[in-house]
């Protein structure tokens, strides 16, 4: 069941006693403008660092290849945008930045996260790998992509996404809080890099050679 | 003197390309981001500056041009100009290392926001330095002073606030927020000047006329026959140097008791870790008494302020450790050193030390026992569940923390719940002690950053 704001207000206002049972998003600037009433979402707002990929240092990105996160540290440069200041996305250009709330679940949520539509009118998409599973504690990376014509300032502050929380349903035996890839995400993060199965597909592939 | 004008030309020209090199330069750090005001305001002091010495070194090429004075005169007139060359290009070392991208962006707001709490008037740079050291010094006066006897910098130094302090962090260590803590130290520094500490605390010390008097025989043997001085004079020299020596030792020993009463405990566990990696802890210097002499100062006043007993055992393991090591006798070399070791007497006179450095801070900035114990349930359940500790409080309601209860908080994490922290991480960062150490920092930064912006977006929501 998804979550109205009323309700993500009421797990915020008066959390459970155990801290790890919490819903947690901190900070939340202006509740009243964030969780509209009515509504079923909560806004959340850009953060102040971005990853810039760096073209001219990598040749390209193969999540089967060795030499991988090794890559990665090449392929970015962190950029701190402070409030006040923007962050100049270009046509086609492609960053990663990350939300200015610190989201943590507890083991019975579940959230999706949504482009607000004022900023896909201007060309932005905002995050392709939407879901925020249980237990997930940290920033939320975003993927933003300028698709339109014209350049799009960002800024740092400024609400850009929106969270729609659903409930999960465990079954016989409640979720276990185990640390996720994605657990203490602190930044704009290429975590993440193991693809499942890497080791069959590589297999395959010495197979075609 | 025609050949003279010839050389003074060379030099004029040679300095306004200097000049206008670091106009360029200023022009290249106009487009970098700083978290700092006064990053700005020092580029832009940096340009005007260089431009009017620009301007005084053609008025210069007109009087040499004139003949009328003499090579010396020449001289003269240009060092009172050329002087400011290097230390202007030191100010634009400071701009460098104080880029958004050398030095952490979301401590230094809160840094910066703190700094203004303590000493009013005043803003800061922080500068990423690649030297293993820590430092603050403050500018504002200095260019000041420097304006009364060059003009030319007048008009760009009205620009500066009334204090702008410069603190240096080593840049490879610019993330590890924890270390950090040792700014308290470098703030007791300015408040130890500002506050005139030396002149309150110097006049209980008693400067031991009697082992002076012994150690005249013993340097009077040590001079060159043909040049020595008279016993009379050579007490008079020695009493001058272990003053000085005293005077000195002092203000490290007092900044570091005001850092102790600006941030608890969190100065203590930095400092250890900033100092014992640093020298040996017997060595001292004519500015800096032994380590071992600072950190049983520093642990006595937390003895003195803090219910050390109800503290965690890792704790007071730790503070019994050290304060045992403070016990051992300290290796000096040199004789003055003894004899200034001797006079500060810190058994006698801490008393003195920690009541004229409590005495100059009010209940607001002083972090004392009671906010210790609240930080420690409030605060670190939360850092322990992975949850910034950058505010509390209800939804609406909510209460911005301060810069020295989070790093005390992150401290306490991290010296007495450390591996419960880690049981919480992701196994790539519960790897090595280092990345689990990274993440406690970054959950730190994360808290002074929300810390931060809760009070600035406050601030600019009611700043109609």
């Amino acid at each position: 069941m998804i979550l109205s704001a009323d309700r993500v207000r009421q797990l915020l206002d008066s959390p459970p006693l155990k801290i790890e049972d919490r819903l947690v998003i901190s900070p939340v600037l202006d509740p009243k403008n964030q969780l509209k009433a009515g509504s079923a979402s909560i806004d959340i707002r850009l953060g102040q660092r971005f990853y810039v990929p760096l073209r001219a240092k990598i040749s390209r990105l193969d999540r089967l290849s060795d030499d991988h996160d090794s890559n990665l540290e090449r392929y970015k440069d962190e950029t701190f945008v402070p409030i006040g200041d923007h962050f100049v996305l270009h046509p086609r250009q492609f960053v990663l930045g990350e939300s200015l709330e610190w989201i943590r679940l507890p083991g019975n949520l579940l959230a999706y996260v949504i482009g607000r539509s004022t900023w896909g009118r201007d060309g932005l998409v905002i995050a392709t790998a939407i879901a925020v599973h249980p237990y997930f504690a940290g920033v939320l990376t975003l993927e933003l992509s300028n698709i339109g014509e014209i350049p799009v300032y960002l800024y740092p502050g400024s609400s850009i996404a929106q969270l729609i929380f659903t409930s999960v349903e465990s079954g016989s035996t409640a979720l276990p809080p185990v640390p996720s890839v994605f657990q203490m995400q602190t930044g704009p993060n290429r975590r993440g890099s193991d693809i499942e199965d890497a080791a069959i597909l590589k297999r395959f592939r010495k197979k075609l050679k | 003197m025609e050949s003279y004008k010839g050389i003074a030309d060379d030099i004029i020209t040679a300095a306004k390309d200097r000049l206008e090199a670091l106009v360029d330069e200023t022009m290249r750090f106009e487009n970098r981001t700083y978290s700092s005001k006064g990053s700005r305001i020092l580029l832009a002091f940096v340009r005007a500056a260089a431009q009017e010495l620009d301007k005084s070194f053609d008025q210069e090429t007109k009087i040499v041009d004139e003949g009328l004075l003499f090579p010396k005169e020449i001289d003269d007139r240009l060092h009172r100009l050329i002087f400011l060359i290097p230390w202007l290009h030191l100010l634009v070392g400071f701009i460098e290392g104080s880029d958004i991208h050398h030095a952490p962006g979301q401590l230094i707001q809160p840094l910066r926001r703190y700094v203004g709490s303590v000493i009013e008037k005043s803003d800061i740079i922080v500068c990423a330095k690649s030297e293993l050291n820590y430092s603050i010094q403050e500018l504002a006066k200095t260019i000041r002073s420097l304006s009364e006897i060059v003009p030319e910098l007048k008009s760009s130094a009205s620009q500066l606030p009334e204090y702008l302090f410069i603190i240096t962090i080593p840049s490879v260590e610019s993330s590890d927020i924890l270390i950090h803590g040792v700014v308290a130290h470098e703030l007791g520094h300015a408040l130890y000047n500002r506050h005139g500490l030396g002149a309150i605390i110097f006049p209980d010390i008693n400067l031991r006329e009697d082992l002076i008097k012994d150690l005249v025989p013993i340097v009077s043997t040590l001079q060159d026959p043909d040049s020595a001085r008279s016993e009379v004079g050579l007490r008079r020299d020695l009493t001058e140097t272990v003053a000085k020596r005293v005077t000195k030792w002092l203000k490290e020993l007092g900044a570091d008791a005001i850092g102790v009463h600006l941030f608890g405990p969190a100065l203590f566990f930095s400092a250890i870790q900033v100092l014992t990696t640093l020298d040996h802890i017997d060595q001292c210097s004519e500015t800096h008494p032994p380590l071992k002499l600072r950190i049983k100062v520093m642990s006595r006043i937390l003895k003195e302020n803090y219910p050390i007993e109800k503290w965690p055992t890792a704790l007071k393991r730790l503070l019994a450790d050290w304060d045992e090591v403070g016990e051992m006798p300290i290796a000096l070399g040199a004789l003055v050193d003894n004899v200034t070791f001797e006079c500060l007497n810190i058994g006698r006179n801490l008393d003195v030390i920690n009541s004229a450095t409590q005495g100059i801070l009010n209940d607001n900035l002083r972090y004392d026992a009671e906010k210790h114990a609240s930080d420690v349930e409030r605060l670190v359940p939360l850092l322990l569940s992975l949850i910034p500790c950058g505010e509390t409080g209800q939804l609406g309601m909510t209460k911005s923390i301060e810069l020295p209860s989070i790093i005390n908080a992150g401290w306490y994490v991290y010296l007495c719940e450390f591996e419960k922290f880690r049981s919480q991480l992701y196994e790539i960062d519960r790897k090595s002690r280092s990345a689990s150490k990274r993440k406690l920092h970054e959950l730190i930064l994360k808290s002074l950053e929300i810390s931060e912006i809760r009070l600035a977006w406050l601030e600019m929501a009611n700043d109609s």
